[in-house]
C-alpha cells in the first residue's frame, strides 16, 4: 500500500507517527509475503492474489491429474496386452508344430502306429492351446470377453470345447476422447464359434419402430420438417418439430397433432403397399413435405416431396431389433405357420426341436433358442438387418433345419438351402462335380436314370436336374425335416436307389428306400463348424487316427488359413501395443511440459524472491534508522 | 485613571495568556489521544473606549476555545468510511470463502473430482477387479462428503455473519444513543458559552462516535446552530431534533439457512444500500457466499443428473429383486413432466429387463414415457406404474409416501437399460447419487450396501465396462445446464470467478482505504497536535506573559512614584 501525499501546512507529530506506523506495517507485510513465498515455494497462497495465473494453475493441475490417470490407464493396458501377447505366443508355436505334424502324417510314408503317435502329440497341442486360452492374469481370464470370472474354455465330450465367454471388448481411456481395447476375446483370438447369419430380414416399419433403427440401424439426426397442406385457396403449413420423436408412432403423432383442428388435416400411416415406408394423406387437396434449410430430416424419413395428393414414402429399411415382431419380418409376410413346426437344430450328437409357436418377438425367438440346451446363443447380426445363431461348442458340427415347416428358411438361418453352393458342401470339401459327375438312380419301376450334374452349381440346380431327368415321376426337394435332399419317385412300387458314387455321397443322397410311400431322404451335407485352431486340432487328431489323407490335406489348408487369421490378430495386438507406447511417450512429454508450465505459473522463483527479501529488509532497516533518529528532534528539548 | 486601566488591561492579558498556556498544555497532554482535535484559543482585542479626543484600546480578550476541525473533510471521511468498510467486509468474506475452497492444494474439490474420475477409469481398465468397484464408491463418498462439507462450511460462514451483524447493530445503537446524549450535554454546556465548539472534549467524543457510526452504516450529519447534530442514513433519519431511531435485525430464510437482515426500528425499512460494514457483510453473505452456494448447487445437481442418467441405464453384477424410487411424487396422476423432481423427464422410453435367475433368460420390455403433450395421454406416475405392472413377472406399486416400488417375482430380478427419457434418474431408480443439490447430495444406500449394484456394464457379463466408460465420458462432457461447460470446467470458472472477485474487491478495498487514509492524514494534518507548534506557542505566550507582568511592574513603579510624591 502506498502512502498518501502530504498537504502543505502544518505537520503534527501524530501525523508523522501515523505515517511511520503505516510505512513500517507496509514494509513488514511485504516482508511477510516474501517469507510466505519462500516457505511455501509458491508465488501466491490464494487464487485472488493472481487470478489469471491461478486459473491457469488450477487448469494445469487438473490436466496433470488427468494426465497421470491416463498414464496409469496406459500402464494397465500395456500390462494386460503384454500378458495377452505372451499367452498367444505359445499358441503360435502350436500352429507351427501342427503344420509339421500334418506334413509328417500325410501320405503313405508313415505307419499307423506313427500316426497314432502324432495324434497323441496333437492332443498335447490341444491341451497347450486350452492352457493358453484359459490364461488368468490380474484376476482376469484374458480370453473370456467380458465374462472374465470363469474359465472361458471347457473341454467337453468328443474333444469338443465349449466357449463360455463372449465377444465383448473392454475399452479404456488413454487420452481425452481416445480409447483402446485392452482385451482380446476368445472368438477373435481362437475363432471358436460357429455362426449362422441370416440375410436382410426386411422387417416392416410399424408405429413401434424406433427412428434410431432406421436405415439399417444407422438412424439419423432428428429435427424439424416443413409440412404444407393445400386445397384450392386454403393453405395450412406447419413446421413440425420431431426432435423429441423416438418412434415412427411419435412421428405420426407429432405431424398429425400439428394440424389437429385446422381447416386441413393430414393422416400419417405406414404404407400398406410397401410396409417399410410412411404415407401422408391430406384430408383433401395436396400435401408437400420439405427439409428445413441445412437439415435432412424429411429426406431421411423418406417423405420429402413436392405437393401431391398423397405421399408414399421411401423404404426406411429398419434394422431388426429384439422387439421386432416375427410377423413383421419379410416385409410383413412373417415366418409362416409355427404351430407343429419349428426349428430342428443339431449340435454335435445332440439335436433339439425349437418350438417358436409362442414366440411373438425376435427376443422370444432368441430366448427359445437359448433354452434349447444346445449351448447356442442368438443375436442381431453384425449389420443389424438380420439375426445370427451361434454355437459355442467348438469342434462340433452345427446345423439348423426345418421341422416340417418353413420357419428356418423364413428366418434365413437354414444351414442348407436351395441356394447353397455345391462347392461349400462337406466342410468345404465340396461335391466333386467337375469331372462330369452323374447320379445313377435305380427307379422304383426298375429303370435306370442318369442325372448329369456337371453344370450344377447349387443345390437347386441338383434338384432341378433330378426333376428334369426323371420325366415327371422323379422329383427332388429339400428335406421337410432337417437338412438334405429328398428324392421321390412314383414310377412304381419297387425300391428307389441312388448308387453310391462320389457325387451321391457328397450330396448325401446315396442309399435305398424300400418303402414305396416314403422318399429317399438324404443326409445333411452342409454342417457348420468352427474354423478355429481348437476345432481344427480336434479334426486333425481324428484324421491322424483314421489315416484319412484327404481330410489331412483339407485340414492342412484350413490350418494355413487359420494361421493367417491368427497371425493377423497377433499383428493387430502388436499395433495396439505400439499405439500405447506412442501414447505413453506423448503423455510423458506432455507431463514434462505441463509441469514446466505449472512451475512457471505457480512456483516461486527462489533467486528473485531472495533478492526481493534482501532489498525489502534493507528498506525496512533504513526506515527504522531514519525514524529513530528523525524523531529525536523536538523543540520541547530546547524549552 | 489610565494607570489603573493599564493595570487592568495587563492583568486581563495575564489571565488570557495563562489560559492560552492551559490550552497548549491540554493539546500537549492529548497529543496521543486518538481522534483528539487540537484546540486553539481565539484572541480578540477588547472593545476600546473614548476618553476625550482619544480612543483607547483596553487590551486582549479570549473569545473562544475553538476546535481546529474541517467539517467538509469530516463528511467526506464519513462517506469514505462507509464505502471502505463495506468493501473490506466483502473482502474479508471473499478471503473466508477462498480459505474454505482450499484450491491450489491437493485437498480441494477439483482434486477430489479428479480422484472420482480416476476411480471410474480404474474400473473401466480392469472391470474384473472387485476392489476397484469399491473405490468408485469410496471416492464417490469422499466427493459427496467434500461437497456437503463445503456447503456446510459456507452455510456456517453465512450464519456466522449473524453474530457480526448483531454486534454491529448493537454498536451502532450504542453510538446513536451516545450521540444523542452528547448532543444534550454539548448544547447545555455551550448555551451560556460565547461561541460554538466550546465543549471541545465532548465534541471530540461526538466526532469519534459519528466517525465510527459512519463505518457501520452510511451516515450524513448536519450541525444545527445550537450545537445539535442531526444524523441521517440514506433517506431515513437516525437523529432528528431530539427524535432518534435505532436499527434492528430481522430473520429471513435464504438458501436453506436463517439469515439476518437489518432495518430501522420505526419505519421498518431496510438500511441503505450505499455502504457501511453491515451492508458489506450482508452483501458478502448474500451475493458472494449465496452466489457460491447457487453455483455449488448447480455443480451438485449437474453431477447428480449426469451420473444418474448414465448409471440408471446400466446394470451391475446382479439385478434388483425389489427396488423403491428414492424420490417421491406427490400426485401420482400428474403428468410426469410437471412433477417436481431432481432432473428433467422428457418424451422417450426405457427398457426393463426381467431375468429368470434359474434359466438365465431375460425378457426385455420397452416402457414408453409419452410426454409429447399431444392427445391428452401423457404419462403420469400411475401410468408408468401400470405399464411396468403389466410386464410379466414384475409388479409395481406406488407407496403411500409417493415412491414407485417395483418387485420381481421370486427367482426373477430386474435391470434397466437405454433410458432416453431420464425418468429413472429423476425418480431415483437404479441411481448412484441421491438428492438434488449440494445440501442433499448422497450416495444411494442400495449401491453403498451392495456394490454389485454399481452399474458398470450394459448386460454383457461381469467385465462389461461400457457403462462405466460412459460415466467417465459423461463427467467430462459439456452440459447444457452449465452453459455448455463440463462440470470440472464450470467449477474452475467458479473458483476463478471468486478469485477475480476477491482480487477486484481487494483492489477496491485497498484503493478506498488509501483514499480514506489520505483523508485521515489531511484531518490529522489539520487537527492533530504538533508538539513543536505547541512549544512555539508556549514560548510565544511565555514571552507575552512576561511582558504583561513587566507592564504591571512598570505601572506599580509609576504608582510608587505617585504615592511618594
Amino acid at each position: 500500500m502506498s502512502i498518501g501525499p502530504i498537504f502543505p501546512g502544518r505537520l503534527p507529530n501524530s501525523f508523522s507517527f501515523r505515517r511511520l506506523n503505516q510505512q513500517i506495517q507496509n514494509g513488514q507485510a511485504e516482508l511477510q509475503r516474501i517469507q510466505d513465498q519462500l516457505t511455501s515455494g509458491q508465488q501466491y497462497l490464494v487464487p485472488s492474489e493472481d487470478p489469471a495465473s491461478a486459473l491457469n494453475t488450477i487448469v494445469l493441475q487438473t490436466r496433470l491429474e488427468r494426465q497421470q490417470q491416463f498414464k496409469a490407464n496406459v500402464a494397465t493396458d500395456r500390462s494386460l496386452l503384454a500378458a495377452t501377447e505372451n499367452a498367444l505366443s505359445s499358441v503360435s508355436d502350436v500352429v507351427n508344430t501342427a503344420k509339421s505334424l500334418i506334413l509328417q502324417g500325410i501320405g503313405s510314408t508313415s505307419t499307423d502306429a506313427e500316426r497314432r503317435g502324432l495324434a497323441t502329440e496333437v492332443s498335447g497341442l490341444i491341451d497347450q492351446v486350452l492352457n493358453s486360452a484359459n490364461t488368468k492374469f490380474r484376476g482376469r481370464y484374458l480370453f473370456a470377453g467380458t465374462e472374465t470370472d470363469s474359465e472361458p474354455f471347457e473341454l467337453k465330450a468328443a474333444g469338443n470345447v465349449l466357449y463360455t465367454g463372449n465377444a465383448q471388448q473392454i475399452r479404456s481411456y488413454i487420452d481425452s476422447g481416445q480409447q483402446i481395447v485392452n482385451n482380446l476375446d476368445g472368438q477373435s483370438a481362437f475363432n471358436v464359434l460357429a455362426t449362422v447369419e441370416s440375410d436382410d430380414l426386411n422387417v416392416a416399419v410399424t408405429t413401434e419402430t424406433r427412428l434410431a433403427n432406421l436405415h439399417g440401424g444407422a438412424g439419423f439426426k432428428s429435427g424439424s420438417i416443413d409440412v404444407a397442406l393445400q386445397d384450392g385457396g386454403t393453405v395450412v403449413s406447419r413446421t413440425v418439430d420431431l426432435s423429441l420423436a423416438e418412434t415412427i408412432g411419435d412421428v405420426k403423432t407429432f405431424i398429425e397433432g400439428a394440424f389437429a383442428g385446422q381447416a386441413l388435416t393430414v393422416t400419417v400411416d405406414v404404407d400398406p403397399a410397401s410396409p417399410s415406408g410412411l404415407r401422408l394423406t391430406p384430408s383433401s387437396g395436396t400435401v408437400a413435405v420439405s427439409n428445413l434449410a441445412g437439415s435432412r430430416v424429411a429426406s431421411d424419413l423418406g417423405i420429402a416431396s413436392a405437393a401431391v395428393t398423397q405421399i408414399s414414402g421411401g423404404d426406411l429399411n429398419p434394422a431388426v431389433s429384439i422387439h421386432s415382431r416375427l410377423a413383421d419380418l419379410n416385409n410383413g409376410a412373417g415366418i409362416g405357420p409355427t404351430v407343429g413346426t419349428g426349428l430342428l437344430i443339431n449340435v454335435g450328437e445332440k439335436s433339439a426341436v425349437v418350438d417358436v409357436s409362442s414366440a411373438v418377438t425376435v427376443q422370444d425367438l432368441f430366448n427359445e433358442i437359448r433354452l434349447a440346451g444346445l449351448d447356442l446363443d442368438a443375436g442381431i447380426s453384425a449389420d443389424g438387418t438380420g439375426i445370427s445363431i451361434v454355437s459355442r461348442l467348438s469342434g462340433a458340427e452345427f446345423s439348423i433345419g426345418e421341422n416340417g415347416g418353413g420357419v428356418a428358411t423364413a428366418l434365413g438361418i437354414r444351414t442348407l438351402t436351395a441356394d447353397t453352393l455345391l462347392s461349400d458342401l462337406n466342410s468345404g470339401a465340396g461335391a466333386q462335380l467337375q469331372s462330369g459327375g452323374t447320379l445313377e438312380i435305380t427307379r422304383r419301376d426298375g429303370s435306370l436314370t442318369s442325372v448329369d450334374l456337371s453344370a450344377a452349381q447349387t443345390i437347386q440346380d441338383v434338384i432341378d436336374a433330378i426333376g428334369s431327368a426323371g420325366g415327371g415321376t422323379l422329383t427332388a426337394s429339400l428335406n421337410s425335416v432337417g437338412n438334405g435332399i429328398s428324392i421321390s419317385d412314383t414310377s412304381g412300387a419297387g425300391p428307389l436307389t441312388v448308387a453310391e458314387n462320389d457325387v451321391a455321397i457328397a450330396l448325401g443322397v446315396a442309399g435305398t428306400q424300400i418303402n414305396p410311400t416314403a422318399d429317399l431322404v438324404g443326409e445333411d451335407v452342409h454342417k457348420k463348424k468352427s474354423d478355429g485352431l481348437i476345432s481344427l486340432l480336434t479334426s486333425l487328431e481324428q484324421a491322424l487316427k483314421a489315416g484319412d489323407d484327404a481330410a489331412l490335406s483339407r485340414i492342412n489348408g484350413q490350418v494355413d488359413a487359420e494361421a493367417d487369421r491368427f497371425f493377423q490378430t497377433l499383428g493387430e495386438l502388436g499395433v495396439r501395443a505400439q499405439t500405447l507406447e506412442a501414447v505413453e511417450n506423448r503423455l510423458l512429454d506432455d507431463e514434462v511440459l505441463i509441469n514446466e508450465d505449472l512451475s512457471q505459473q505457480f512456483d516461486a522463483d527462489l533467486a528473485e524472491v531472495l533478492s526481493n527479501f534482501v532489498a525489502q529488509q534493507q528498506v525496512l532497516q533504513a526506515t527504522y534508522q531514519v525514524a529513530g533518529q528523525g524523531f529525536q528532534l523536538s523543540l520541547i528539548q530546547f524549552l | 485613571m489610565s494607570l489603573t486601566a493599564a493595570l487592568a488591561t495587563a492583568s486581563r492579558a495575564l489571565e488570557v495568556f495563562s489560559a492560552a498556556v492551559q490550552v497548549s498544555s491540554s493539546n500537549i497532554a492529548n497529543a496521543n489521544t486518538p481522534g483528539y482535535i487540537r484546540e486553539e484559543l481565539t484572541l480578540a482585542t477588547e472593545d476600546p473606549y473614548k476618553r476625550g479626543g482619544l480612543i483607547v484600546g483596553t487590551g486582549v480578550k479570549a473569545t473562544a476555545v475553538r476546535q481546529a476541525i474541517d467539517q467538509f473533510l469530516e463528511s467526506r471521511i464519513h462517506l469514505t468510511n462507509s464505502e471502505t468498510h463495506a468493501s473490506s467486509a466483502r473482502e474479508s468474506i471473499y478471503a473466508q470463502l477462498e480459505g474454505q475452497l482450499r484450491e491450489l492444494g491437493d485437498q480441494d474439490l477439483s482434486s477430489r473430482f479428479s480422484s472420482f474420475l480416476a476411480a471410474i477409469n480404474e474400473v473401466a481398465n480392469q472391470p474384473e477387479q472387485g476392489s476397484l468397484r469399491n473405490s468408485i464408491l469410496s471416492e464417490g463418498e469422499l466427493l459427496v462428503a467434500d461437497i456437503t462439507s463445503l456447503r456446510t462450511r459456507v452455510d456456517e460462514l453465512r450464519t456466522g455473519q449473524t453474530v457480526r451483524i448483531e454486534n454491529l447493530v448493537d454498536e451502532a445503537n450504542n453510538l446513536i444513543d451516545e450521540i444523542a446524549d452528547l448532543n444534550l450535554k454539548i448544547t447545555k454546556q455551550e448555551s451560556n458559552g460565547l461561541l460554538a465548539s466550546e465543549a471541545g472534549g465532548l465534541r471530540t467524543q461526538r466526532y469519534d462516535a459519528l466517525n465510527r457510526l459512519s463505518e457501520i452504516i452510511p451516515t450524513r450529519f448536519i450541525e444545527q446552530p445550537n450545537g445539535n447534530v442531526d444524523v441521517y442514513s440514506g433517506s431515513e433519519y437516525v437523529l432528528f431534533s431530539g427524535h432518534l431511531q435505532h436499527i434492528e435485525t430481522a430473520t429471513i430464510e435464504d438458501r436453506g439457512v436463517d439469515v439476518e437482515v437489518v432495518q430501522f426500528t420505526q419505519t421498518h425499512s431496510r438500511i441503505s444500500q450505499a455502504g457501511g460494514e453491515i451492508r458489506g457483510v450482508i452483501e458478502g453473505r448474500d451475493e458472494i457466499l449465496g452466489g457460491f452456494i447457487d453455483d455449488l448447487d448447480q455443480i451438485a445437481s449437474s453431477l447428480i443428473s449426469a451420473v444418474n442418467r448414465v448409471h440408471s441405464s446400466g446394470e451391475g453384477l446382479e439385478g434388483y429383486s425389489t427396488i423403491t424410487s428414492t424420490n417421491q411424487v406427490d400426485d401420482a396422476n400428474a403428468v410426469l413432466s410437471d412433477v417436481d423432481l431432481p432432473g428433467s423427464i422428457n418424451h422417450g422410453s426405457f427398457e426393463l429387463k426381467v431375468t429368470n435367475k434359474r434359466t438365465g433368460i431375460t425378457q426385455v420390455e420397452t416402457i414408453r414415457i409419452d410426454l409429447d403433450g399431444i392427445g391428452g395421454n401423457d404419462t403420469s406416475l400411475e401410468d408408468l406404474r401400470a405399464a411396468i405392472d403389466s410386464a410379466a413377472n414384475v409388479s409395481a406399486t406406488i407407496t403411500t409416501t409417493g415412491e414407485l416400488k417395483l418387485d420381481a417375482d421370486p427367482d426373477f430380478e430386474l435391470r434397466f437399460a437405454d433410458d432416453t427419457s431420464g425418468v429413472l434418474a429423476a425418480l431415483g431408480i437404479n441411481t448412484f447419487f441421491t438428492g438434488s443439490d449440494s445440501a442433499t447430495i448422497g450416495i444411494n444406500s442400495l449401491v453403498k450396501e451392495n456394490q454389485n449394484l454399481l452399474a458398470t456394464g450394459q448386460g454383457a457379463g461381469p467385465s462389461d465396462n461400457r457403462n462405466v466408460l460412459q460415466l467417465a465420458t459423461a463427467l467430462e462432457q459439456p452440459l447444457d445446464q452449465l452453459g455448455g461447460r463440463g462440470i470440472e470446467e464450470f467449477y474452475q470458472n467458479v473458483v476463478s470467478g471468486i478469485a477475480q472477485g476477491a482480487s477486484a474487491e481487494n483492489a477496491k478495498a485497498t484503493g478506498l482505504e488509501q483514499f480514506r487514509q489520505s483523508l485521515l492524514s489531511q484531518r490529522e494534518q489539520f487537527s492533530g497536535v504538533s508538539l513543536d507548534e505547541e512549544a512555539v506557542r508556549l514560548i510565544e505566550f511565555q514571552q507575552a506573559y512576561a511582558a504583561s507582568a513587566r507592564v504591571i511592574r512598570s505601572v506599580d513603579e509609576l504608582f510608587d512614584i505617585l504615592v511618594t510624591l
